[in-house]
């Protein structure tokens, strides 16, 4: 019998040597004895005769294993029912080891009872025996005395693909092909360059390649820690060495996906976010005149079936504020409040959801929430350096203007995950404007961290985890799938295979390659061949207001510089043309430019890694998506736009799929995602989690009602605000009554209104909004921030006061300290979901910071400009501006106590300040108080 | 002055004198509150369970229970940034004396992660060695304080970096990996543990009194996405000691209690109208929390209330230990109101020393070295020992080589950074004094038994506070992350008392 210890693999299966290179699993279905030999004492000879996987393994895996891991359903990419099958192994790798036999992936899982999972049929203690001495016994098969094949041992062309594409495509293959030379396929590598092939098949003393590797010409060393790239390893250039050895034989360019449907089951594909929404016609309730929309029959059949109800209609002031909260982030101004009182004619509520819809103030309150969830940072992160993003700026503001217009969510996908694919910009310098948003767009897959703009940190790895942070942002933002563990291994509780992340990853490839990788930022040594990731297009008008911009900038230098050169020993005029030469300068603007992600149709193989690891790759796979969304119902098609050949069509082709109209996730999960908007919770409470894991919707009815409702009315999101907050659930009072507190103690019924802090930007922009130091002005570059030396950072002003959060600097190692203070995140990838914490530092920041002194002060000589100097009317249009609302007796005592014995306290304090100064100080005083009131800072 | 013991537990508003003043009740409602947010109990059923954790509604710092008993109830991070240079302080190599001007064997350097790690000559230490205490570990003559307290130190002669870079290696010490975006071990220890002291901020950092802030600036003690309530919060010994703590603008002090009072009242009359929401509750407390932790915080930095001796100890009032004895000392007061974590950091890089490491290491250690001594000794005078981990080292050591731009400059020699072996130590709460674990090469280039990484060193630390590193996570996106990551993981049994 032959015992070959360390056989090659069959297949597509790691090899063997690099394995056990690695200390990993080496194993040959046919002869395996390795090891085992010092423990044969142990077991008998009977052992040795009898056992067999066919006649003795088998039959145990068939009654434990096979449901998940036989011919139908392969999870983990494993089948144990065959002999060949068994011997291929999984996704993460093959299941014996030969040096250890109690360390193999097959006993240690069966042995440390990992698998089958819990809640299935377990091992006996005798069956875990059997498997044991089989293994020791050197695991034999009854075929076991063919001899291996020569291409069993073979070396594929698919381990020495990858091993090109890591050492050796950054100069020959996509962008470069140096000597003439591509090593992308073993087609062009035969074809060689200008001194030959690149390779001889069966003579490895010819073959070029090996011999410039050898020598370390290649890959040359001065590029080495510049382009990001490991010498090749020893173990590397003996399996290229082999395989030209045995004849450079091709491979299918067969992927197996046939098979990939197997990777989940069908019971799995039933899982309810799998399937599409139902459509359900709204419940009948007892209390039918509380059904004012759908939303409120199916919210009530639970409340009824508690003994419960909603809670009272909150007063018309509570609402305005709510309501005016919810979609502008900002509070109303005294003449809305009065407005919305003196309107009673029916509908008047209604009218003002619309007013507030249309306000511009609502794309930078909503835009908000999305660029939470794609990460938006004007820096790279990743480094210490957190370099600026220069123009990421552009995605924001196309962010705000699609909610401000209302753009159909589905539009709103396609363009953010394959705006590039619908246009055709690869000429010229301009665009439409329309057009050029498409591009802008994009932006969406540019906001991860990305640390790649530095040596050190430009490698395959950091690469890699710059597409993992993106895929990772699309699969839980948008689809709830949680598909980040899936990189390294099998989805533990989602059926989301190990392959089903690549395929995904896959779908990215022709913009996203990290085999042609480029680069976010110019820096220091950079590598001279590196590309930059920016398009320099712009509309028409841009290009030439910045054209002339610059023209008259320049011209001025230049004259200045004309007569520095004819001046002559006037040092004082040279100084001063110096200087305004510095100044000139400095108003000169960069060019515009735009940071997108564009595909460039030459997308690299994309293999497994095993383990995550691109050093291990296994089996080649197709684009694709989770195969659990693929039966039937949701087809998915790749299809080349016809305007440009060069592209894959890929990323299109995921968004079309994404967006069709009964599509399992899509709609869900960002009705959801609006709902905890409104409401403080989900329907699912889990935002970005969907499988298992996630919690269950508390009303699964309403989650697909809502999704069909949303869809059915053109994704528009505008109607989805109407329909929720039209609804009597949305009007209740946020009073608690004891009763709730036993019955609903979490609103899971929603028998209230949750009442809720203002987050980050609502605090700093109500401030600087009702101290009337609120610049409106929208879009364009964000604004710059100040770090003082004790480490505040404060956003610089205007010359009319501060503009919104949104518009600020979002430098991920730099956020304003207001905004973090009250739970602004650093963006890393993105966030979900923010939390709202209760902290000293926010008393301390809102008591002490200068900056809200000033602006209370502000406020104060905002209410003498409007109510002059009466101190009753002063209190009252302060609780109008503030709190919406007119301040109650008790209210009004305490605050003209309140202001008497402040304004004393200025007059005898050190200062001793003048009478009419002492009168204001104290109203700036009260306001700063006001500021700091529950009442301003929590929304019924 | 030094004042007596009850008077700072006075200060500190921990949980059990929340229940005696329950009857005030206006701690009521924020004692269900405490309450209902002791939901750090129930991780490890959360861990074991897979299901989907439950977050809490609000992320405070109420001290949590830990996952079993804890050995220590606070640290102090002595965080050498720079590099201190093992071969010259704790490691000392007989070999680099024979071997003086040669180059290192290329076996011994193999897992060089640049090419430049391999370069130069083999450099003998300037110093002398001795052996010290009962545990008779070999000490240079830069510690000579530290030489006397060496009895209660474990001594780690085998810990390694992945990186030999400052910016990667310092965020891995921190975070466990090279890049910034994870929470630092101060956040995840305040996230598992909160803090014994409501006034005081829970995790503090001293750093450098010019402002020149550390390497990785504050990313050192950023809590990335663990809530940024678990952030380190930098105090300063002079001036306002922490941001806002103290208004930016003047007003009469009667002024600033009226407006409190303002604030109070108005709260009081808002919560009245609305009943069962402990949210509010919570709000009140938290304001009164503010008006007390500017008491507290400004008393915690008071060191006119130490002795003259205890100053002395500390080195303060001497020109080259002033700072960081004062710094040193706060860190006691600190540990000694409840406070969790404290981090302390040299100024600029005084570690790092590539060139004359004869001057510039003797002048780090002149530094340092007494005040590091003096902290230990106080916390053992005073029985704080026991409950504190005391943890010093640097992201990674030196290269036994010369670094020198050619020959004739070799007097004035550094060394570069070295990675691939270091010392550090702990002391205090539950570490077993006296020890020195592993070793590295011949030539002090790489450890080479009983190695310890850097995940190893954390979950050491985590397990000395009652936490295991697997257990402590916190929920992003569908993923458990941990301090320790996916990393192999071994807690140091070794060095535990």
């Amino acid at each position: 019998m032959p015992t070959p210890l360390r056989s090659f693999r069959i297949h597509n299966t790691v090899l063997a040597i690099s394995a056990t290179a690695l200390g990993l699993l080496v194993f040959s279905a046919q002869s395996w004895t390795a090891g085992a030999a010092e423990d044969s004492s142990r077991t008998t000879d009977n052992d040795r005769q009898s056992l067999t996987f066919e006649k003795h393994i088998r039959p145990i895996l068939a009654a434990k294993c096979f449901e998940c891991h036989g011919e139908k359903t392969q999870k983990a990419e494993l089948n144990l029912s065959s002999s060949e099958s068994f011997a291929r192994g999984g996704e993460s790798g093959e299941l014996l080891e030969s040096d250890s036999p109690e360390d193999g992936l097959l006993y240690s899982m069966l042995a440390e009872r990992d698998m089958p999972p819990e809640g299935k049929p377990q091992l006996s203690a005798n069956e875990l025996n059997t498997v044991l001495r089989w293994i020791r016994n050197g695991a034999r098969f009854d075929q076991s005395d063919t001899e291996e094949s020569a291409s069993d041992i073979a070396v594929s062309e698919h381990d020495v693909i990858p091993i090109l594409f890591r050492r050796c495509t950054m100069c020959h293959g996509p962008e470069y092909q140096e000597g003439g030379l591509d090593l992308r396929t073993r087609a062009a590598a035969i074809q060689g360059g200008k001194s030959g092939p690149a390779f001889v098949a069966n003579k490895p003393q010819k073959s070029l390649m090996l011999e410039r590797i050898r020598k370390r010409l290649c890959p040359p060393k001065e590029d080495l820690g510049q382009a990001g790239i490991e010498p090749t390893p020893a173990d590397e250039l003996e399996v290229l060495e082999r395989w030209i050895t045995i004849g450079a034989p091709s491979a299918d360019a067969d992927t197996n996906e046939q098979s990939v449907e197997q990777l989940v089951s069908d019971a799995e594909r039933n899982f309810w976010s799998f399937q599409p929404p139902k459509a359900v016609k709204p419940p009948s309730t007892f209390h039918a005149e509380l059904v004012r929309t759908p939303i409120d029959a199916f919210l009530l059949e639970q409340l009824e079936a508690a003994g419960v109800t909603y809670s009272p209609t909150a007063d018309r002031l509570t609402l305005l504020r709510r309501a005016t909260f919810d979609l502008t982030g900002l509070p109303p101004a005294p003449e809305e409040v009065t407005e919305f009182l003196q309107d009673e004619q029916p509908g008047a509520y209604e009218r003002l959801i619309d007013r507030l819809l249309a306000s511009p103030r609502y794309g930078e309150r909503w835009g908000r929430y999305w660029l939470d969830l794609a990460g938006y940072a004007d820096s790279e992160g990743k480094r210490s350096a957190d370099m600026i993003r220069p123009f990421a700026y552009r995605y924001r503001d196309y962010v705000i203007r699609a909610f401000n217009d209302d753009v159909p969510y589905d539009r709103f996908l396609i363009e953010q995950i394959a705006g590039d694919e619908l246009v055709d910009y690869v000429d010229g310098e301009t665009l439409p404007a329309d057009q050029l948003e498409k591009l802008i767009a994009t932006g969406f897959l540019r906001m991860a961290p990305d640390g790649t703009s530095a040596n050190p940190v430009n490698r395959l790895t950091d690469r890699i985890e710059v597409i993992a942070d993106t895929v990772d942002v699309v699969s839980s933002g948008l689809m709830g799938l949680t598909m980040k563990c899936a990189q390294c291994h099998s989805h533990k509780y989602d059926p989301i295979p190990q392959r089903d992340y690549y395929r995904f990853v896959a779908l990215f490839k022709g913009a996203f390659d990290e085999y042609d990788w480029m680069t976010p930022q110019p820096f220091n040594n950079q590598w001279s061949k590196s590309r930059k990731r920016f398009l320099k297009i712009t509309t028409a008008e841009e290009r030439q207001e910045w054209q002339e911009h610059q023209d008259t900038i320049n011209a001025q230098i230049e004259a200045l510089n004309a007569e520095q050169k004819a001046l002559a020993n006037n040092k004082t005029r040279a100084n001063q043309i110096k200087a305004e030469v510095k100044s000139l300068t400095a108003q000169l603007r960069p060019e515009p430019m735009i940071r997108a992600l564009w595909d460039r149709g030459r997308p690299s193989p994309t293999y497994m890694y095993r383990r995550g690891e691109p050093s291990q790759p296994g089996p080649l796979v197709d684009a694709g998506i989770p195969v659990v969304l693929t039966t039937g119902q949701s087809p998915f098609a790749i299809d080349p736009p016809q305007h440009r050949a060069e592209k894959t069509g890929r990323r299109l082709a995921l968004a079309k799929w994404l967006t069709q109209p009964d599509h399992p996730l899509t709609a869900r999960v960002f009705v959801n995602r609006v709902w905890k908007h409104h409401f403080g919770v989900g329907i699912v409470e889990s935002l970005d989690n969907f499988g298992k894991l996630g919690t269950p919707p508390s009303h699964p009815e309403l989650l697909d009602w809502l999704a069909i409702e949303f869809v059915n009315n053109g994704w528009s999101l505008k109607h989805l605000h109407r329909v929720i907050m039209t609804s009597t659930a949305y009007r209740q009072s946020s009073e608690v009554t004891d009763r709730q507190t036993q019955i609903d103690p979490e609103n899971r019924l929603l028998s209230r209104m949750p009442m809720r802090r203002m987050d980050a930007e609502e605090v700093r922009d109500s401030i600087l909004l009702i101290a009337g130091k609120l610049d409106e002005r929208p879009f364009g570059p964000p604004d710059q921030v100040a770090i003082r030396k004790d480490g505040l950072v404060t956003a610089l002003p205007s010359d009319s006061g501060w503009r919104r959060s949104v518009y600020i600097r979002q430098r991920r190692k730099e956020m304003p300290t207001i905004l973090e203070t009250f739970d602004l995140p650093q963006m890393n990838p993105n966030c979900v979901e923010r939390v709202n914490s209760t902290i000293v530092s926010q008393p301390l920041h809102l008591l002490n910071n200068g900056t809200i002194h000033d602006l209370a002060n502000s406020l104060a000589e905002r209410l003498v400009s409007e109510v002059d100097n009466d101190r009753h009317l002063q209190i009252e249009r302060a609780f109008l501006i503030a709190l919406s609302r007119t301040p109650t007796q008790e209210e009004v005592e305490i605050a003209e106590q309140s202001l008497k014995d402040l304004e004393r306290y200025h007059q005898h304090g050190e200062r001793k300040s003048a009478t009419e100064e002492s009168r204001q100080l104290a109203l700036a005083d009260f306001c700063q108080a006001l500021i700091n009131s529950a009442a301003f800072l929590y929304i019924d | 002055m030094h004042i007596p013991k009850s008077q700072i537990e006075s200060e500190m508003l921990s949980r059990r004198n929340l229940f005696s003043r329950v009857g005030d009740g206006l701690y009521a409602a924020a004692l269900t509150q405490l309450l209902s947010a002791d939901w750090y109990a129930n991780s490890r059923l959360q861990a074991s369970d897979h299901t989907n954790s439950k977050k809490p509604a609000v992320y405070d710092l109420t001290a949590k229970r830990p996952h079993f008993e804890p050995r220590a109830k606070c640290v102090i991070h002595l965080c050498m940034q720079g590099g201190p240079s093992q071969v010259d302080l704790f490691d000392p190599k007989p070999a680099l004396t024979k071997f003086d001007g040669k180059s290192p064997p290329r076996e011994l350097t193999q897992n060089a992660i640049f090419e430049n790690d391999r370069t130069g000559s083999l450099m003998r230490s300037p110093f002398r060695f001795s052996q010290h205490g009962q545990s008779g570990a070999w000490v240079s003559e830069l510690l000579p304080h530290t030489a006397q307290e060496v009895d209660q130190l474990a001594i780690i002669r085998s810990m390694y970096n992945v990186h030999p870079n400052h910016e990667p290696a310092i965020f891995k010490l921190q975070s466990g990996q090279t890049f910034p975006g994870h929470p630092v071990l101060g956040s995840w220890i305040t996230y598992g543990l909160g803090t014994e002291n409501q006034n005081l901020p829970a995790y503090v950092v001293l750093a450098d009194p010019s402002q020149r802030l550390p390497v990785n600036g504050v990313e050192n003690w950023l809590a990335a996405y663990v809530p940024p309530v678990y952030q380190g919060t930098p105090m300063r010994a002079s001036g306002t000691p922490l941001l806002n703590l103290k208004p930016d603008f003047q007003e009469p002090a009667a002024v600033t209690a009226a407006k409190r009072d303002l604030v109070a009242r108005l709260d009081r009359i808002h919560k009245n109208q609305r009943s069962n929401q402990p949210v509010l509750d919570a709000r009140i407390s938290n304001y009164e929390m503010a008006a007390r932790m500017q008491l507290a915080a400004t008393r915690a930095l008071d060191l006119d209330e130490e002795t003259a001796p205890t100053q002395q100890m500390y080195g303060i009032g001497e020109k080259d230990t002033d700072d960081f004895g004062k710094r040193c000392l706060l860190a006691r007061r600190l540990v000694e109101r409840g406070v969790r974590f404290v981090q302390l950091y040299p100024r600029g890089q005084a570690w790092d020393n590539h060139n004359d490491i004869r001057n510039s290491l003797s002048s780090i250690c002149r530094q340092t070295d007494k005040p590091v001594a003096g902290l230990l000794r106080d916390l053992r005078e005073r029985g704080l020992l026991d409950s504190t981990l005391v943890l010093w080292g640097g992201e990674f050591g030196r290269l036994p080589m010369a670094q020198a731009r050619n020959a004739n400059q070799l007097k004035t020699a550094g060394r570069d950074h070295g990675p691939y072996g270091f010392t550090s130590w702990m002391a205090g709460g539950g570490v077993k004094a006296g020890t020195i674990y592993g070793s590295t090469d011949d030539i002090g280039y790489a450890s080479v038994e009983d190695r310890v990484s850097i995940q190893d060193w954390h979950a050491t630390i985590l397990h000395l506070l009652g936490l295991h590193h697997r257990e402590l996570f916190f929920d992003r996106n569908g993923l458990k992350e941990r301090l320790t990551h996916q990393f192999e993981t071994r807690v140091i049994e070794e060095i535990l008392a």
